[in-house]
């Protein structure tokens, strides 16, 4: 078999993989359709239809395929496991080939979203559609696997947070703010970051953890005064703790992925002028020219932007310090990318990379989609990762499934374990 | 000869194809800018033209600084045409966005208000995924001659 009908069968798993997971929520975990029902009554009159059409969908679905919830489970782990094998496969064949391969890789990609498209179709009527249209091709998949039980609209109002169908143009000041102590704005009367709760050590001490946010992230709730209360304060803090850290954020306010293709191909462009690039680059390149290592946490569509970043670090270091690419590269590689929830494929080579992706997770095939519109600029310059933690942590609301806070964080303790933390306690 | 009118209409064509607003265009005198998605539009009525660009290397005053760049790269795009959608590389600070730094663009101009609004979608689409190439990838290979190009020179 070649590894292009390979590339083809995984993504099909890996597709089998995330229906499995969701159906063996939707089947088995009653009190996470309660959290679900909770969770969209801020959604008005139309969400507290699909609360109750959600709960029924569960009570349904447990009858006939309960006792299947825990082995297709662990099918899904395993087949997003192999898929995540392939696609590495592919990255590796795509570097070593150049264009070509990229070129071939692209047909492989595109049939294999035939397919998907084909078999969704069968499922979900019109609900699915190829690739980049987000809202079809997340909607169409779990109305699929959910028996089609729950309607195209009561699952849009549950994803519609996640892929900020709607826009929230009210964090647009804070796009491509740095923010150190306090969560406040970064700069010379605010140099530090945020430390471990409880921590005694001046800002400084610790290591130094930067992180970029993904979609639907808020900076400041005017309805709510304190900044750790949620949005990427919070995960911060959460970082900080985890890793006993002083954490640096770069505030991304990107609305979403868009709600069609047209619109999500044209989002993944406008990462070439996203704010939240232009800190990221220059702290790259900064820590590549004094060779002071860089770590850097990296969630959702923050993967995108920090990609972005990278290609741009390089790219300064080569006409500025009048490098090579291979010469960026190596300077690079004192940057340290871990990932949550994001892209599998297109990271520059140069820094390491660790990734870690919940098969359950919606966004990560998503961002896989979009990226299949623009191939060669994915492949050409792709790196693997050192590491890629393959989980499944499956929510019947998607947003849990993809959240970083309540999903990635624990997992990376999970797999990390307790810092040697040199924190006192206050 | 493109008109105002005209060229409304095509960037009003391509907010619709990628979700954006027209609202997000600025007035000055007859001319109007702004961003709409990914692409740059600025209508020069003294001109009847209408400058679309493409980002490739956003807000660095020091990349762009480099005396040699744009000539090396405006090279490669004479040579290259289909490459750049038969537009050239410019470094600047637009109209919608004077506070920034400098960015270095792809840039192509229409003048022809005869075309049909889908062809200039096509036209335009075609050149988001060009200026998205050199934005990742292209940037960088012809960056990698540029530094061979200023090694050899700098030898004896």
């Amino acid at each position: 078999m070649a590894w292009g009908d390979g590339f083809v069968s995984a993504w099909n798993s890996a597709t089998g993989a995330a229906r499995s997971a969701v159906s063996a929520v939707a089947t088995g975990v009653k009190d996470v359709a309660d959290a679900t029902a909770n969770a969209v009554q801020k959604l008005a009159r139309e969400a507290q239809v699909i609360a109750k059409t959600a709960e029924h969908a569960v009570e349904s679905a447990a009858k006939t395929v309960a006792s299947a919830a825990v082995s297709a489970a662990e099918k899904a782990k395993a087949a997003a496991q192999w898929a995540a094998k392939e696609t590495e496969k592919a990255v590796k064949l795509a570097a070593q080939k150049g264009v070509e391969a990229a070129k071939v890789t692209a047909k492989a990609v595109a049939t294999a979203y035939k397919a998907t498209k084909k078999a969704f179709s069968t499922a979900a009527a019109s609900a699915a559609t190829a690739a980049c249209a987000v809202e079809n091709w997340v909607v169409g998949g779990i109305a699929m696997t959910a028996g089609a039980v729950l309607s195209k609209p009561p699952l849009l109002n549950l994803l519609r947070p996640l892929l900020k169908l709607g826009g929230n143009a009210s964090q647009k000041p804070f796009d491509g703010d740095v923010l150190g102590s306090g969560c406040k704005k970064r700069g010379a009367t605010n140099p530090g970051g945020v430390m471990p709760e409880g921590c005694r050590q001046p800002p400084g001490s610790l290591p130094k953890i930067s992180y970029v946010n993904g979609i639907n992230t808020v900076y400041t709730d005017p309805q709510d005064p304190n900044l750790f209360s949620g949005g990427i304060c919070k995960t911060m803090q959460g970082i900080a703790n985890a890793t006993c850290s002083e954490v640096i954020g770069v505030y991304n306010a990107t609305e979403g992925m868009g709600k069609d293709l047209d619109e999500c191909i044209d989002n993944i462009a406008k990462a070439s002028h996203a704010p939240a690039v232009v800190p990221l680059r220059n702290m790259m390149v900064e820590a590549a020219r004094s060779k002071q290592p860089m770590t850097l946490f990296a969630h959702s569509q923050g993967g995108l932007i920090t990609q972005e970043a990278v290609a741009k670090a390089k790219q300064q270091l080569m006409n500025e310090d009048n490098l090579t690419s291979e010469e960026a590269e190596q300077a690079l590689s004192v940057v340290s990318v871990k990932s949550f929830g994001t892209a599998l494929m297109g990271w520059p080579k140069g820094p390491h990379y660790e990734r870690f992706t919940n098969t359950a997770d919606p966004v990560p095939p998503v961002i896989t989609g979009a990226q299949t519109s623009f191939p060669i600029a994915t492949w050409k310059d792709s790196a693997s990762a050192e590491a890629h933690d393959v989980f499944t942590d499956p929510h019947v609301n998607p947003i849990g499934s993809h959240s970083i806070d309540d999903t990635y964080l624990p997992e990376y303790q999970r797999v990390k374990g307790a810092p040697h933390c040199a924190c006192k306690a206050a | 000869m493109l008109d105002g009118t005209t060229a409304r209409k095509y960037a009003a064509a391509w907010a619709r194809k990628v979700g954006a607003n027209t609202s997000d265009l600025k007035e000055a005198g007859s001319d109007f800018f702004g961003l709409l998605g990914s692409l740059g539009f600025e209508y020069v009525a003294k001109e009847q033209t209408l400058i679309v660009r493409g980002y490739v290397f956003a807000y660095s005053a020091s990349f762009n600084a480099k005396p040699d760049l744009l000539p090396w790269l405006n090279r490669i795009a004479a040579e290259q045409p289909a490459s750049v959608s038969n537009g050239v590389f410019e470094s600047r600070t637009p109209r919608w966005e004077p506070e920034k730094e400098p960015s270095l663009f792809l840039r192509i101009d229409i003048k022809d208000g005869s075309q049909p609004e889908s062809a200039v979608v096509s036209r335009l689409l075609k050149f988001r995924d060009d200026a998205m190439l050199w934005d990742r990838t292209k940037l960088t290979e012809a960056l990698d001659g540029l530094v061979r190009h200023r090694r050899q020179q700098r030898q004896p």
